[in-house]
């Protein structure tokens, strides 16, 4: 099958709910030139689930197929950042931090105070940057409960989590550099590695960067919605 | 002295980076920053310059003796050695 995701289209075959389930707002005409194959056979997957008994085979298959996409990904001026990712006026905020931390909850505090917002990608936005203009993508790798929409939303910025109180700075790009690269598939081919450091260059060079500390309040919302709206 | 191809150096915001790919992603977790010398030796080795020709590179750039190069030079190249990223 073909899906158009991030504005390219992709060709793949998927074998499990996880991620069939998930496909219609991302299906494509079958015409159309695939930008890329994702070529993972179903053997790998049932082989990395064999490996990884506390994953259901669709889970293994969501990770895999999804790393690879993201691979793929820097050839296409894009990469992956484990964040969630929300539009407000038509603007994106990430919000990246290891597992755990709260940047879901810090998301959706922003659907219950910021009304008209909405989520993109709850769990792995792909950001591509298409003409000098960087966006935030919806994919259907969005962790566990598929809350992401097909559409691209230029960033406005984006901020690295912790919990503590209501603050946030910007900080300089290459202060960000080990916290995103720490946050993102590191692909193991030195091409595609090679473009991903070329991307992140961009990306920390043009996209204003944040770190935060947060609370569950309606305060925090502004502070990081304040902080990151820009003039 | 060859370095490991497993390593690929790029500037990111400003600043070189060193970051291991392939197998090396098992040697070195993470990633190495050079400051300026390290990054015309890293640059040296790569391009397959002899030792003496890294040190007189590094001395037309900064204002040393060629002691204090050398010294420099020869402990980064045994770190380098260290973590089997020069062979």
């Amino acid at each position: 099958m073909k899906i158009k995701v991030a504005d390219l289209v992709v060709e793949s075959d998927f074998y499990y709910d996880f991620m069939l389930s998930r496909m219609g707002p991302y299906y494509c005409d079958d015409s159309e030139e695939a930008d890329f194959k994702i070529n993972v056979s179903q053997q790998f997957y049932i082989d990395r689930y064999a490996e990884n008994p506390q994953m259901t085979l669709g889970e293994c298959e969501c990770l895999w197929s999804g790393g690879y996409f993201y691979e793929q990904l820097t050839r296409f001026g894009g990469m992956m950042l484990h964040a969630s990712c929300v539009e407000y006026e038509g603007k994106a905020y990430l919000f990246s931090a290891r597992s755990g931390t709260g940047k879901s909850t810090h998301t959706h505090l922003w659907l219950k105070y910021l009304p008209g917002s909405r989520i993109i990608n709850d769990d792995k936005p792909a950001i591509r940057c298409i003409d000098g203009v960087y966006y935030a993508y919806g994919t259907p790798w969005s962790g566990k409960n598929d809350e992401s929409v097909n559409v691209g939303v230029p960033i406005a910025g984006i901020a690295f989590l912790s919990r503590g109180e209501n603050s946030i700075k910007r900080i300089p790009g290459i202060k960000a550099l080990e916290l995103f690269m720490n946050q993102t598939v590191r692909p193991k081919d030195k091409t595609l590695m090679g473009n991903m450091l070329e991307i992140l260059n961009g990306v920390l060079t043009d996209i204003p960067i944040y770190e935060m500390s947060c609370d569950m309040s309606e305060e925090a919302v502004k502070t990081s919605y304040n902080g990151m709206k820009g003039a | 002295m060859k370095l490991n191809e497993n390593y690929i150096l790029k500037t990111v915001a400003g600043m070189p980076v060193v970051v291991p790919v392939g197998d090396a992603v098992n040697n070195i977790r993470g990633m190495i920053t050079l400051n300026g010398p390290a990054e015309i030796i890293w640059k040296g080795l790569e391009a397959g310059k002899s030792y003496d020709e890294i040190v007189s590179e590094i001395k037309s750039e900064y204002d040393a003796s060629e002691d204090i190069i050398k010294k420099d030079l020869d402990s980064f190249i045994e770190k380098l050695k260290n973590y089997k990223i020069l062979e």
